[in-house]
């Protein structure tokens, strides 16, 4: 407790303009604890709301707790590697999860996140901490929004037919047939994703939604289901690079993936007894929050 | 016997879930270690180097996991939970290949052929 009341003062100390590397001392033990907790947190909320834990570790861990964005960003895609291998894990049946879609799309998602990986070596962290502050702010956005039942897809694409992409998910009367939109677009958007997803060592979980449930007009839970299928292979696409860059430090690695496997595990526990329209607005408002700090601290970064 | 969606994830699930076991296992039980000796040191991430290259590498986190170093014993696990979706990947493939749908086969070779590249991609 005392731990966590001088990490708030010190906090408060860096807003006043000193500089945190001078006023904190903190041992590994009880920086581990907070850091599991706060892990916890993320993985709890990132899976009731179902936009991923990933997107809310590196302003975490880089804001309060004043974790180097490399670092943060390296424990951040361990996260999202433990949260899409955890939920496969828990639920090995997968009913809705659409394998070819997933892996057919994964073309755009893995090449995008291989181009993501090799400009975030090259740029510094203060650009990267403007694109994650502009990417929290969008992601509040989606949260906020929520989704639309949408008007159905045809079953007219040629990509879609050509690549047998049509599915089958279990509905109330037995299985019910869905059609696959606007496959050009999605494609392009996942590359996007991807790309995202190694410049800033996120899932990019939402926006993946986003193109599937929006754009390509998969049904929703399908969309979800085949997102978390797709989110661990553009991970792995990015973390060998960042393994041979020093970005994955064991030390700070350990607590966050405990911590969020935890949470997401309790949080797909706790979902049919939780109201999750709430849980959106304040998940939305504090990524809002977090990503307004980010940008701030982004762009005065460039100076 | 033919490789339904359902049978291929159904297998492959499984397989994940004995990995994930092994994974979280080796953090957990290697963090406890880590945490009981160097728990009392200082935490410091403010600064980003990128610390030693035997936990940069696949052949030298195997090394020090064997020799006593705890943190390649950390870092095991964390390559082994990088390793889960690439098994995934190769679980599809094979399905793909017994159930001869080479559009399929292609498709999942170029996901695993970028994966492959981004394991042995060295950025200086």
């Amino acid at each position: 407790m005392e731990k966590i009341l001088s990490l708030i003062y010190f906090y408060g100390c860096r807003l006043q303009g000193q500089t945190r590397s001078e006023v904190i001392i903190i041992s590994i033990l009880s920086f581990s604890a907070i850091i599991f907790l706060a892990s916890v947190g993320a993985g709890l909320l990132g899976s009731l709301t179902g936009l991923g834990g990933g997107i809310i570790i590196v302003p975490l861990l880089t804001i309060p707790l004043g974790v180097d964005i490399h670092y943060a960003m390296g424990a951040s895609l361990a996260s999202v590697l433990a949260t899409s291998s955890g939920a496969a894990a828990a639920n090995v049946h997968e009913g809705f999860a659409n394998f070819k879609i997933g892996m057919f799309l994964e073309i755009a998602a893995t090449l995008g996140a291989l181009a993501g990986t090799i400009i975030t070596a090259m740029i510094a962290g203060s650009w990267v901490a403007t694109v994650f502050g502009l990417v929290l702010l969008y992601s509040a956005y989606i949260a906020m929004v929520g989704h639309s039942e949408q008007n159905i897809a045809t079953g007219k694409d040629l990509f879609a037919n050509h690549l047998r992409l049509h599915g089958e998910c279990p509905g109330p009367h037995g299985p019910k047939r869905y059609y696959v939109g606007s496959v050009p677009a999605g494609f392009t958007v996942m590359a996007g994703a991807g790309l995202l997803s190694g410049l800033l060592g996120i899932g990019s979980g939402a926006l993946k939604v986003v193109a599937m449930d929006r754009i390509m007009k998969i049904p929703f839970k399908v969309s979800t289901a085949t997102s978390n299928f797709m989110i661990g292979i553009t991970a792995a696409a990015g973390a060998g690079v960042y393994l041979h860059r020093g970005y994955m430090n064991p030390g700070l690695v350990m607590p966050v993936i405990l911590g969020v496997l935890t949470g997401s595990m309790t949080g797909a526990r706790l979902l049919p007894l939780v109201k999750t329209e709430k849980l959106r607005m304040v998940f939305a408002v504090t990524i809002a929050l977090l990503g307004m700090e980010m940008l701030y601290k982004g762009i005065s970064g460039h100076r | 016997m033919t490789f339904t969606d359902q049978k291929v994830a159904f297998i492959s699930g499984i397989v994940v879930r004995l990995m994930v076991l092994i994974a979280a296992s080796l953090v957990a039980c290697a963090g406890a270690v880590y945490l009981f000796h160097s728990g009392r040191l200082v935490a410091d991430y403010t600064v980003f180097s990128p610390g030693p290259s035997f936990l940069r590498s696949a052949r030298g986190i195997l090394k020090s996991a064997m020799t006593k170093d705890i943190r390649g014993t950390m870092q095991l696990g964390v390559l082994s939970l990088i390793l889960i979706p690439l098994v995934r990947v190769l679980v599809f493939g094979l399905a793909f290949i017994l159930r001869r749908d080479w559009l399929y086969v292609g498709i999942t070779s170029i996901v695993l052929g970028s994966l492959l590249i981004s394991f042995f991609l060295k950025i200086s």
